[in-house]
């Protein structure tokens, strides 16, 4: 069987002073890919909120290595959370955990 | 390859203080040129602190037409005074002349105003058709217009310039995250890539030339000696 590839995806919202809680982050997400994409679209990119020990200020969202693009397109329509207008924005991608975490520190 | 050169076609501060929130926030995420539709005064203001972050400012009049006259007044009377020309068309038939004429540089497609594409308008297209950002996220209808529109602009493989129509830093995003948004919309990446930096680069550098006098004609340029 074909072991499946990913991409690790930082995001980080703007304005900074905004204080949000990383699920209702996660759940406009997946509701603007959802819209963007469709059920079908959703499931090929089959995004996961990896959840990290570290205090990090931002969400660590694992992908499909081949629609990274249908994520990032996702994150950066989502402009309202939590009655917060903000922006997300795509910091760092990386192919590993272990990479993005080494760059993002 | 060069590293690629981002600009924002399209910021409209409400005031000088936002517009340089705007300009910190636009060299934050990767962009090199702002185009920027304001009153004069404001546009000078605003050139000296984008100098801090190396960012270059053009000026920009959109104008809303309903007639075809309205099209051909306003380029008579915008187009030696600013950088960029875009016509904001309400009607058919001020697209019609608005995607044809010369002097206009962009036709900007927008929810409230006409929004569909026909075979006639299509063989008439000379210049780049501009889309938002801000209608593709707070408009939900407009995306699906939007699509058709990006799928005949590559079926046809006109130019598209997508700008953020931004008036605060908060409806800014990345270069890299618009055009994932024009690629799910329909255009190869290259191409979305394109929409943002070569096709705007261009007409930017076309007009200031032609502005400083640099460029008689299209295509016939002043040797420097």
């Amino acid at each position: 069987m074909l072991k499946a590839k990913y991409r690790y995806v930082f995001v980080r919202h703007f304005p900074r002073d905004v204080k949000l809680d990383k699920s209702e982050i996660w759940k406009a997400i997946l509701s603007s890919l959802q819209y963007l994409v469709g059920t079908l679209g959703y499931a090929d990119v089959n995004p996961y909120l990896v959840r990290i020990q570290k205090d990090l200020d931002g969400i660590v969202i694992r992908c499909n290595s081949k629609q990274v693009r249908t994520l990032v397109a996702a994150i950066a329509m989502v402009n309202n959370v939590g009655g917060e207008s903000i922006s997300l924005d795509v910091r760092k991608i990386s192919g590993t955990l272990k990479a993005l975490l080494k760059k993002i520190n | 390859m060069g590293k690629r050169t981002f600009v924002d076609f399209w910021i409209k501060p409400p005031d000088v203080n936002v517009a340089k929130e705007m300009c910190k926030r636009a060299f934050d995420l990767g962009y090199s040129t702002l185009v920027v539709e304001a009153p004069k005064p404001m546009l000078e203001e605003l050139k000296s602190s984008a100098k801090e972050y190396g960012l270059e400012i053009y000026s920009k009049a959109v104008v809303s037409a309903k007639t075809r006259g309205d099209v051909l007044k306003a380029a008579a009377k915008f187009r030696h005074s600013y950088d960029v020309l875009t016509v904001y068309c309400l009607t058919r038939d001020a697209a019609l002349v608005a995607l044809r004429d010369g002097r206009v540089d962009t036709v900007v497609f927008r929810p409230n105003g006409f929004m569909s594409f026909d075979r006639h308008m299509l063989s008439v297209t000379r210049n780049s058709i501009e889309l938002t950002l801000i209608d593709t996220i707070s408009d939900r209808v407009a995306l699906q217009k939007m699509r058709s529109i990006v799928r005949l602009i590559d079926m046809k493989d006109l130019s598209l310039v997508f700008s953020s129509c931004a008036s605060n830093p908060v409806e800014q995003r990345g270069p890299f995250d618009v055009s994932c948004i024009v690629n799910v919309l329909g255009l190869n990446f290259e191409r979305s890539l394109d929409a943002l930096s070569t096709i705007p680069l261009n007409i930017l550098l076309r007009n200031r030339a032609k502005l400083l006098g640099k460029m008689v004609q299209e295509g016939v340029w002043l040797a420097e000696g």
